[in-house]
């Protein structure tokens, strides 16, 4: 299974123009870094292979089917940025894993005992099966973004699109992370992680896509992962992201 | 003691204002936590606004009023989102204009034609004069959207809380959103001949302000809001009576006591519980 992106154009209704003549591909059973600035269309990436966003021209397809369709299969999980969610939302943190199930229920979504067992399963690979009757804002950020990869593990898809999930984080939840991805790689899924944090790229990302209001380089780590690269993605910004050993 | 208490209700105009208030405070709850939610507590107000030149349209070409306010209703919520989605103004803005826009179109209207409604009995309703007819077409209109935001509370939820995750679950969002402003203008009509058009913007603000207040999950809040609103209903119509007062605005008090109370206990209490957590 791939996700194949074939010289899409995304305006947004203001003219704006997110993304140009962007092409890359995404094999399963590798996690894949999508790096760029604040603006350089990542998030319009993501939206954009859930369907979310029309594209203007080009070809999105996700095991050879459309978008739409492989969102109808359940193919695709996402996990949010911070700032997508409002946390004053009377919602419980079991209540939002629980959403991860809702397209194995009924109409009505009524959770049977199978899915009471994922989702307490998925709390506890996360390590929040202790505050599963919390809302959602009573939660530190780190204890906040795992509720959310929970809720993407729950939901079993194929393919997890991570947004910033390093973002904000304490280095107990990174490590939770980093070491839940891996386990899902294991499982030959497609892992797409967009993130600020540069160290943790060659540590962890198979492959990686530069990205800059179109993809300027793609393919391995090794290969892309280059000073070289990173300063004509980043430019003067790359200070900025304190990248270590580049 | 016991016929002074049950006085007002040998009067069957009494009765069935205390009838009809109570259906249509239910539903009307429960739509409110999925709009204050969602942050579309304006747009109940628009639309509430925007029903009224479809009210005089539908005397004057002799059709049941309810359906020109319906349509009225859809019609404010399409020409929101078209002109948000073709142009640079923002949502609540255009609304604004909209919804105003046809407001007066409505007053302009009214003003120019006879009639034997009163804008009285529009603007704030006239709980007082439900006949049967009115009294079983809103019980049908909120039974209908009861048992539809019952069965699909957890979709709208999502919808609500996690638009991507939506999209994510294959929901169609598109279905939802056009969903929710069609329940929105159907609890509007059904609202309008007991509670009127400024006053059934309370009904679809209160409840979910006072149940988000009191409330750390999702079906807690739909109890609170429900149960806050009922009670205001058949306190506002009892007492009413006795103050000589009209029901519907003596309701709205009633809903804005208990929104201050909840202010008072919960919001009160939220405070300390921070400063604790701080302190710790």
């Amino acid at each position: 299974m791939t996700i194949e992106i074939q010289n899409i154009n995304v305006f947004y209704k203001n003219g704006h123009e997110a993304l140009h003549n962007a092409s890359c591909q995404i094999p399963d059973g590798s996690i894949t870094a999508l790096l760029g600035v604040n603006g350089s269309g990542k998030t319009t990436l993501f939206r954009s292979i859930m369907g979310v966003l029309r594209i203007n021209s080009g070809k999105i397809t996700i095991d050879g089917q459309s978008p739409n369709v492989a969102i109808k299969n359940n193919l695709i999980s996402y996990v949010p940025q911070y700032d997508d969610i409002d946390w004053e939302f009377p919602i419980l943190v079991k209540d939002v894993v629980m959403m991860g199930r809702y397209s194995y229920m009924n109409f009505m979504r009524t959770p049977n005992p199978v899915d009471y067992k994922i989702v307490e399963e998925s709390l506890k690979k996360v390590g929040m099966d202790d505050l599963i009757n919390r809302q959602i804002g009573e939660l530190s950020g780190g204890q906040k973004k795992r509720v959310f990869i929970a809720r993407a593990l729950a939901q079993e898809s194929k393919i997890l699109l991570l947004d910033e999930p390093f973002t904000g984080v304490d280095s107990k939840t990174q490590e939770t992370i980093l070491e839940l991805i891996k386990q899902e790689r294991e499982k030959n899924k497609i892992i797409l992680i967009s993130t600020h944090d540069l160290n943790i790229v060659p540590e962890i990302c198979d492959r990686t896509i530069l990205i800059n209001k179109t993809v300027q380089v793609e393919g391995l780590t090794q290969e892309v992962f280059t000073k070289e690269n990173l300063v004509n993605t980043f430019g003067n910004h790359l200070n900025y992201y304190n990248l270590n050993n580049g | 003691m016991f016929d002074f208490l049950i006085s007002p209700f040998q009067y069957g105009f009494m009765l069935n204002a205390l009838i009809i208030s109570i259906f249509i405070s239910i539903p009307a709850s429960i739509l409110s936590c999925f709009l204050v939610l969602k942050g579309w507590s304006l747009i109940g107000d628009a639309i509430s606004h925007a029903v009224l030149p479809g009210i005089v349209i539908a005397y004057i070409l002799n059709i049941p009023l309810i359906i020109g306010a319906f349509f009225a209703g859809l019609f404010c919520s399409l020409a929101t989102g078209f002109l948000k989605n073709n142009s640079r103004v923002k949502e609540d803005t255009v609304m604004g204009v909209v919804f105003s826009g046809m407001f007066a179109f409505g007053i302009v209207m009214y003003t120019k034609i006879e009639t034997n409604i009163h804008l009285d009995h529009i603007l704030f309703g006239n709980l007082l004069g439900i006949n049967n007819t009115d009294l079983k077409f809103s019980t049908f209109i909120s039974m209908s959207v009861l048992t539809i935001l019952l069965l699909k509370w957890k979709d709208l939820l999502v919808f609500c809380f996690d638009i991507t995750h939506a999209r994510s679950l294959g929901l169609n969002i598109t279905i939802l959103h056009y969903g929710l402003l069609i329940i929105l203008s159907l609890i509007i009509v059904s609202n309008l001949k007991a509670v009127g058009i400024i006053l059934s913007i309370a009904l679809l603000i209160i409840p979910g302000a006072t149940g988000f207040l009191t409330s750390n999950d999702f079906k807690r809040m739909l109890i609170i809001a429900t149960l806050s609103t009922v009670t205001a209903a058949v306190l506002g119509v009892y007492i009413s009576y006795y103050i000589d007062s009209a029901p519907a605005p003596t309701i709205v008090l009633f809903m804005t006591m208990n929104f201050l109370l909840a202010y008072i206990l919960f919001s009160a209490k939220k405070t300390i519980y921070v400063s604790n957590k701080t302190k710790n």
